[in-house]
């Protein structure tokens, strides 16, 4: 006997990009799953996510599908801010792979991970962007991120010296 | 996974023209992004941009959080982790903490200044502040004497500041503790007290003003209902009561003393039976703001009187409340032998009650110059001259050179401790019956046995004890413990 066929769920980005997907893939989303079971009826219609573009939801789902089966983390089992700090580093080497993407795209997949609650992703994705920032100068960190320097040159001076002490450790 | 390829359409294809960055991730996500960073990531974040140091501070503050509770900002905690103190400082902004006590962290001193800068806002944001202790001592050992120098001078505005707002914000208990060589950084100029308890102690108390201060009955005080001033007619000390003593003392006076001796006097100095009152003349003397009253005993360092604190010193020990000094020994102190002969002129407390002399340096001519001025008020006049522990050596005490002093009238001195080397010129100075209510002659042991090193056991009682317990005639008591 043929396994029971996977429901297929259809979703529509804000750049009207549909995708049909696995339920347990889409499910992956705290927010869609959520949807999906608030919906008891069976709908053609798809979900429209209108935070979310389409080449966005593209890599998400190249994660969800990467992870699907793998169990969600509850509120119980969520790391302590301390813990996620030593883990900066603790990305695995798909995961690595799959967020080698540039600026403008990692920060959508982490704005669409907060948004679809995606909780590994997200993780992936700020660990990514720390990283980025790890071992990095002020002025290194403006350029990388394109940041402008607001403060007065007073201001910068005055957080220069006080900061001084941290080099010296 | 299937996919539609219909409608496909980009970010810049639909019109999408503001490029995403970092900055403009939600606050949230900024925090979870850097709380994975290390402390020194989050302090080279702290100086990107005016967002990102806020955040960075934050985080800081939170992932060393200080003990933040029932209104109490309790930065002592964070002893062992000196790099949290100014990010947990910025966080505390926040809070409402009537309560502040803050230990300054060993080799803390470059931000030392920003830390209290950073705490003087957050007193002036809370609606009052109850209790303010700042213990810098620890801080202060960590450094070279150099370091300490060169950091006083900057790190005065700053605790300045703090505790004028403290103060604005009706402090009630002011703690501060600077330890040896800082002591005071704050009180060298009049400040407006209304906290009902200030307490200031030495890293070994009671070196400075220490201990005694706490008690309620002893203690300094400050008036906490009258932050204007306090005239002299509310003062225990006031004029009323001081002018009958006076009176009395000087009636007494008037009759032993001659008026020929009224010559070219100086600050305090009895001089003439028709003086009304010791005046201050030629010696400029620098009075303590009217607001403080020392009623109780007021230990000084010798620390205190070089010139660093000097000016400070001074307006304390003139002040008109001081009824019991103390000037003591320190062990972080080198000796200053030649600094006396200048400074005693200089004080005059014209209510003192209690001298006490415990370092060297004090040359019997001074000391009789200091009694002289304060002949009338001093009721019981003790000069102990405790041999500093550097001195504890094989040196060899010089004898006192024969000194030509004219006479002097101590009607209230009780009791006297010298070294038998001292009491032998200086009783030998004054008529027996210009010493009516000496009761008690203290010599002590550790002196003794000096003398003993420098001149023989039997030279030191024939011609040093001995000569002196003949010049003094009559006495009630006579401590020679071990000699």
């Amino acid at each position: 006997m043929a396994a029971p066929a996977t429901q297929q769920i259809k979703i529509r980005c804000n750049d009207e990009k549909e995708f049909t997907v696995d339920r347990d893939v889409l499910e992956r989303s705290v927010l869609i799953k959520n949807m999906l079971e608030d919906v008891t009826e069976q709908q053609d219609a798809p979900i429209p996510l209108p935070n979310v573009s389409g080449p966005v939801m593209a890599k998400v789902l190249e994660y969800c599908t990467h992870h699907r089966g793998e169990p969600l983390p509850s509120a119980d089992t969520e790391q302590s801010q301390d813990e996620t700090r030593k883990r900066t580093t603790d990305i695995s080497e798909w995961d690595q792979k799959f967020i080698t993407v540039d600026q403008e795209m990692l920060f959508e997949i982490i704005l669409a991970a907060n948004y679809l609650d995606i909780k590994s992703l997200l993780d992936v994705g700020c660990k990514t962007v720390a990283n980025m920032i790890k071992g990095k100068t002020p002025e290194e960190i403006r350029k990388l991120f394109n940041i402008v320097n607001d403060f007065t040159p007073e201001e910068e001076a005055q957080i220069k010296k006080e900061n001084e002490w941290a080099e010296d450790r | 996974m299937s996919t539609s390829p219909s409608n496909s359409l980009s970010l810049n294809e639909i019109g999408e023209t503001t490029k995403l960055d970092l900055a403009n991730l939600l606050p949230e996500l900024l925090f979870q992004i850097l709380t994975s960073l290390d402390d020194l990531s989050l302090y080279h974040l702290s100086a990107v941009c005016g967002t990102f140091n806020q955040l960075s501070l934050d985080i800081l503050f939170k992932r060393y959080c200080p003990d933040v509770s029932k209104g109490e900002l309790n930065l002592n905690a964070s002893y062992s982790r000196p790099s949290i103190l100014l990010p947990a400082l910025h966080r505390a902004l926040y809070l409402h903490v009537p309560r502040i006590s803050m230990a300054v962290l060993p080799k803390s001193s470059p931000r030392l200044l920003a830390e209290f800068r950073m705490l003087k806002d957050i007193v002036v944001r809370q609606s009052g502040n109850e209790a303010l202790s700042i213990n810098l001592t620890s801080s202060m050992w960590a450094n070279d004497g150099d370091a300490v120098r060169r950091s006083l001078e900057e790190l005065k505005p700053g605790l300045r500041g703090l505790v004028d707002a403290a103060m604005k914000k009706g402090c009630k208990k002011l703690n501060i503790d600077t330890g040896i060589g800082f002591k005071f950084l704050y009180f060298d100029r009049p400040i407006p007290f209304r906290a009902r308890e200030v307490a200031i102690s030495g890293e070994f108390s009671p070196h400075l003003i220490g201990t005694a201060i706490l008690n309620n009955d002893d203690g300094i005080r400050f008036k906490s209902s009258n932050p204007e001033g306090t005239s002299s007619s509310e003062s225990p000390f006031g004029t009323s009561k001081r002018t009958s003593f006076s009176s009395k003392v000087l009636n007494k006076f008037k009759r032993l003393v001659p008026s020929k001796n009224a010559t070219n006097p100086v600050a305090g100095e009895v001089l003439a039976p028709d003086l009304e009152e010791p005046q201050p003349q030629n010696t400029p003397v620098q009075r303590a703001h009217p607001k403080s009253e020392y009623k109780g005993r007021v230990e000084l360092s010798a620390d205190l009187f070089t010139p660093t604190w000097l000016d400070w010193t001074l307006k304390i020990t003139n002040d008109t409340t001081l009824v019991h000094l103390v000037i003591k020994p320190t062990r972080a102190s080198k000796p200053y032998t030649d600094v006396w002969h200048n400074i005693l002129p200089s004080i005059y407390a014209p209510h003192l009650e209690w001298f006490e002399f415990s370092t060297y340096g004090l040359g019997v001519e001074d000391l009789v110059s200091f009694v002289r001025r304060h002949a009338t008020t001093l009721q019981c006049l003790r000069l102990s001259f405790t041999m500093p522990e550097s001195m504890n050596s094989s040196r060899r005490l010089m004898p006192e050179p024969s000194l030509a002093i004219p006479e002097i009238y101590l009607p209230r001195l009780h009791t006297l401790c010298l070294p038998p080397h001292s009491i032998s010129p200086f009783l030998g100075l004054i008529k027996p019956s210009f010493l009516p209510d000496l009761q008690c002659v203290n010599i002590q042991p550790p002196l003794v046995e000096w003398l003993h090193r420098s001149f023989g056991r039997s030279q030191v009682l024939e011609h040093h004890l001995n000569d002196a317990l003949e010049s003094l005639g009559k006495f009630s008591a006579l401590y020679l413990d071990e000699v």
